[in-house]
């Protein structure tokens, strides 16, 4: 496909500016252009979540997103929350809590979970749930991924009225 | 027990930091420059015979650099783990025996020119009559596919059943039906290949057993193993379905030809379309007990759908029938089981390996017949649990550790709590009602005395290089089961060194020892074995080497991080770099190479009790697993964090087998072609309550007292969640997933009598 747009977008802070094709999707502008593979390619139909990002702050299967859409936009990938040495609190709490296992959806359910911190800092269980319900999670890390949801909105050990 | 200051502690993984802030390069994450994509040409077909296949207008689209056909495969056109029943690609005047087997693939400068340069390539067919259904292909009168009719099979008779059925209380006869089981890791198939500067060919793919993918390569492609070498990049969940060989080689074969880098991505569709999975089934079986709830006689008679290859069946049949009279003693037993060749999609190896059909299949007629007796379920499994002494109804276990059966049973009661109350029927009809189930095993795990793919034993090597890090070399893979992070704390426990200066190269068939695969919940035990040797055997040569430098005895000397200290002082004696210095410089071999063989014959076994609360909706057919249990005795716990995951991850993947997921095939061919259409659980599905209760009673042959697990919460969680609908509403689960349409049709059928 010939490269024929340009597209202007803010990626973890930053202005970007990449030539790419009409057809291209979000997560093939990241992965392919930008070479940013932490967003992880999972099924490329929007079921299984892996390929989350943050789009104006709100979770996005980025295999959905026609790239051009995003045009002056906000976009924010695991790239942007943490990097080893100096992680995001939830990134933190997912290994302390042995959230993960192989780490194939870790990058799209951290997404996922930044994402309703970020608009309600202290969720219930349920809420939670419902906000990585997008996100498979085959290795079954879902109930280490609510604890360690739980810790960082409450602190440890704290309870959900406390 | 003694104190240990890394084993038992709850350490994250240790590349826990790149996996979540998403820097680790997985096999689809890898590019190289220059690389072609590859696609492969399918056949549509479940069985045909290939009459022609002309490469020729493929060949002429711009962009395409290479189409390979069978002709272009110069070792041997077939390949299995098991039965080399494979062929790399189905060459003219040979049989497609499924839909998906490859005819031909493309490397492309683009994925895009690859798939259009496969829709060109012209193949002709003759139809064959195909063969789906397990029983009919059974039948002498039914169409061979291959020489063999069937892939494997298992027999262990003891006793006389039918004999032992006459003279029971009450006999029950009963046949299940299990599903296929996708695994749905969530990286598909991928991989890249390349040729080295020294010639060497070099595949990054997603593999459970390295050296068996070179050697198959090898084979195959008609060179010498040296010259291939298969690597791991960190992987995307395998869940057994990476046992067998799925891109590497394909890539490889177009590498050797265009010399060029490969990469070969399956799409979603293809993955699903093509790797084996867990083996559609039939089970009956027959249980005759007396009037006290004991068991006389229990036969099985298995049949499972082994698809049009047989991959790991052979070994999968024998490890589930091991598993099919359970923990408990039975005079009279029967378990045969067959693995028989289709034309539908093929089956293979899936974490639990045929342990749970068999598993839930004996769960369930405990059930039944202790509902029928009107005793307790829990008594039932009580009165009829093996005791140290007894012979289980296998011919590979001894019971060599102490039998706590039915101490899991008792401490998953205890986690339990109260059965769940009955809803609240002061408002409106009362449609839900509450059930517990109990189910148990004694699943096994693999303790290297005997081979296993093909290998007997298991390789590892520890170094210290001069400046006193270390550097662990094993041939077993880590696909999230955190096993690699278990090594370093075994090597940091026995070196008394921080777990950072440890360095671990796993899943490179050049540089690491073979290990054997990632199967069988074996590598914490036989790995951790191994692991544990080399690492006090580098200990014993450097403290050797630090008693000959300061003139003390041996035990006078304490490791600690970086340090030789001596008893009595201090200060630090000597670095650890110096000692590995002068070791290496004086002639020490401080590369430490065991190979471990397991002590004791056969298998090694554990104990588990799984407690399912369940609410069902009599008008909807939906349950609601509210909570789940599970009680195991793993030996003593070599990291509590992983082994939790390990537990509710089997146990929410068979959630899904018993109420959720199914993968039929029509006509060969699925009707499912997307993870939307798949239904994995998700954090909805998960019950509320998954309490995880260790028991650790130490094995006496593994290391620290462990035993395996990775496997173990896969065999009975959905038995325990059907005997909780059983308990529920009366119904009985005899053909799973227990979807809503099923639940409801059964509760109606059941009403009208």
């Amino acid at each position: 496909m010939e490269k024929t747009q340009r597209l202007r977008f803010n990626l973890n802070g930053r202005s970007v500016t990449v030539e790419i094709s009409q057809s291209m999707t979000l997560i093939e502008v990241l992965r392919d252009e930008l070479k940013l593979t932490g967003t992880k390619e999972g099924c490329k139909s929007g079921d299984c979540g892996a390929c989350t990002v943050l789009l104006d702050g709100d979770p996005v299967n980025s295999c959905l997103v026609p790239a051009l859409k995003v045009e002056g936009r906000r976009v924010e990938t695991i790239e942007g929350i943490g990097e080893p040495g100096n992680l995001h609190p939830i990134q933190q709490a997912f290994l302390d809590h042995g959230a993960l296992q192989c780490g194939y959806c870790t990058p799209g359910m951290a997404l996922s979970v930044k994402a309703l911190l970020d608009k309600k800092s202290r969720p219930s269980t349920p809420e939670i749930r419902e906000a990585i319900s997008g996100n498979l999670c085959r290795c079954g890390n879902y109930v280490q991924i609510v604890e360690a949801v739980e810790s960082v909105s409450r602190g440890p050990g704290g309870s959900e009225d406390g | 027990m003694g104190s240990y200051k890394y084993i038992g502690k709850a350490i994250p993984l240790f590349n826990g930091e790149d996996l979540v802030t998403g820097r680790v390069k997985f096999s689809r994450d890898l590019t190289l420059p220059g690389m072609l994509h590859a696609k492969t040409l399918r056949s549509p077909h479940p069985h045909a015979r290939v009459t022609k296949i002309d490469t020729g207008p493929a060949l002429d689209l711009d962009g395409v650099v290479a189409v390979v056909t069978a002709r272009d495969v110069k070792g041997i056109n077939r390949y299995g783990p098991r039965i080399p029943d494979q062929p790399v690609l189905v060459a003219e005047g040979d049989t497609v025996k499924m839909v998906g087997d490859p005819v031909a693939v493309v490397a492309a400068e683009s994925e895009e020119t690859a798939s259009k340069a496969t829709q060109l390539v012209q193949v002709d067919y003759e139809i064959l009559e195909p063969v789906f259904d397990p029983e009919r292909a059974c039948s002498e009168q039914s169409p061979l596919i291959h020489a063999e009719r069937f892939q494997g099979a298992y027999e262990f008779v003891r006793g006389d059943v039918q004999k032992g059925l006459s003279e029971s209380y009450l006999a029950i006869e009963e046949t299940f039906y299990s599903p296929r089981q996708e695994h749905a890791y969530l990286e598909a198939e991928g991989g890249i290949s390349y040729l080295d500067l020294d010639g060497s060919l070099v595949i990054y793919a997603g593999m459970q057993d390295p050296h068996l993918v070179r050697g198959t390569v090898a084979q195959t492609l008609g060179i010498t193993e040296h010259k291939v070498r298969a690597i791991l990049p960190p992987m995307g969940g395998a869940l057994g379905g990476k046992q067998s060989v799925s891109v590497h080689i394909h890539i490889a074969l177009l590498t050797m030809m265009t010399k060029r880098p490969v990469r070969m991505l399956w799409s979603r569709e293809e993955s699903l379309m093509v790797h084996p999975k867990r083996h559609p089934a039939r089970l009956t079986c027959r249980i005759g007990v007396g009037r006290d709830g004991k068991i006389i006689a229990y036969s099985v008679d298995a049949l499972f759908d082994g698809g049009a290859y047989a991959h790991q069946s052979p070994g999968i049949i024998y490890w589930g029938g091991m598993h099919g009279a359970g923990p408990y003693y039975i005079p009279h037993l029967s378990l045969t089981g067959r693995v028989v060749y289709t034309n539908n999609p093929p089956s293979g190896a899936f974490r639990g390996y045929g342990g749970p059909k068999f598993t839930t299949a004996l769960e369930r007629m405990c059930d039944m017949a202790a509902r029928k007796l009107g005793m307790d379920p829990v008594e039932i499994r009580r009165r009829n649990a093996l005791t140290q002494g007894d012979e289980p109804g296998l011919r590979e276990v001894v019971l060599d550790s102490r039998v706590t059966l039915n101490d899991t049973i008792d401490r998953a009661l205890e986690a339990a709590g109260p059965r769940p109350a009955p809803p609240d029927i002061s408002r409106g009809r009362a449609t839900k009602r509450v059930g517990r189930g109990i189910a148990c095993a004694m699943p096994l795990f693999d303790v290297s005395s005997k081979p296993i793919v093909g290998l007997k034993g298991t390789g590892a090597i520890v170094e210290m290089a001069r400046d006193g890090s270390v550097e662990v070399r094993v041939g077993v893979v880590e696909y999230g089961t955190g096993i690699t992070t278990v090594l370093k704390q075994i090597v940091a426990e026995e070196l008394n060194l921080s777990v950072e200066k440890i360095g671990i190269v796993f899943g490179d068939s050049r540089l690491a020892p073979k290990s054997g695969p990632s199967v069988g919940s074996r590598a914490a035990y036989a790995c951790g074995n191994a692991v544990r040797q080399a690492a006090v055997a580098l200990r014993n040569r450097l403290v050797e080497k630090a008693t000959e430098i300061l003139g003390v005895a041996p035990y006078a000397i304490r490791i600690e991080g970086n340090s030789v200290f001596v008893q009595g002082q201090e200060h630090e004696a000597l670095t650890m770099s110096t000692v590995a210095e002068r070791a290496i410089n004086e002639g020490v071999n401080l590369t430490s190479y065991v190979w471990f063989e397991g002590s004791h014959a056969g298998e090694g076994h554990t104990f588990l009790t799984h407690v399912a609360d369940v609410e069902v909706d009599t008008e909807t057919g939906e349950v609601n697993v509210l909570q789940l249990v599970t009680a195991h005795d793993a030996g003593i716990v070599l990291n509590p964090l992983g082994l939790r995951g390990q537990l509710l991850g089997g146990a929410i993947q068979m959630l899904g087998w018993g109420l959720s997921e199914d993968m039929p095939a029509e006509n060969g061919k699925f009707a499912t072609s997307s993870l939307g259409e798949y239904l994995v659980p998700t954090s909805l599905d998960v019950p509320e309550s998954m309490p995880v209760v260790h028991l650790e009673d130490p094995y006496p042959t593994g290391p620290y007292g462990a035993k395996g697990a990775g496997e173990h919460a896969t065999y009975a969680c959905a038995a325990a969640i059907f005997n909780a609908i059983a308990d529920a509403t009366g119904l009985d689960i005899r053909r799973w997933p227990a979807t809503p349409s099923r639940i409801w049709q059964g509760l109606k059928q059941k009403e009208q009598g």
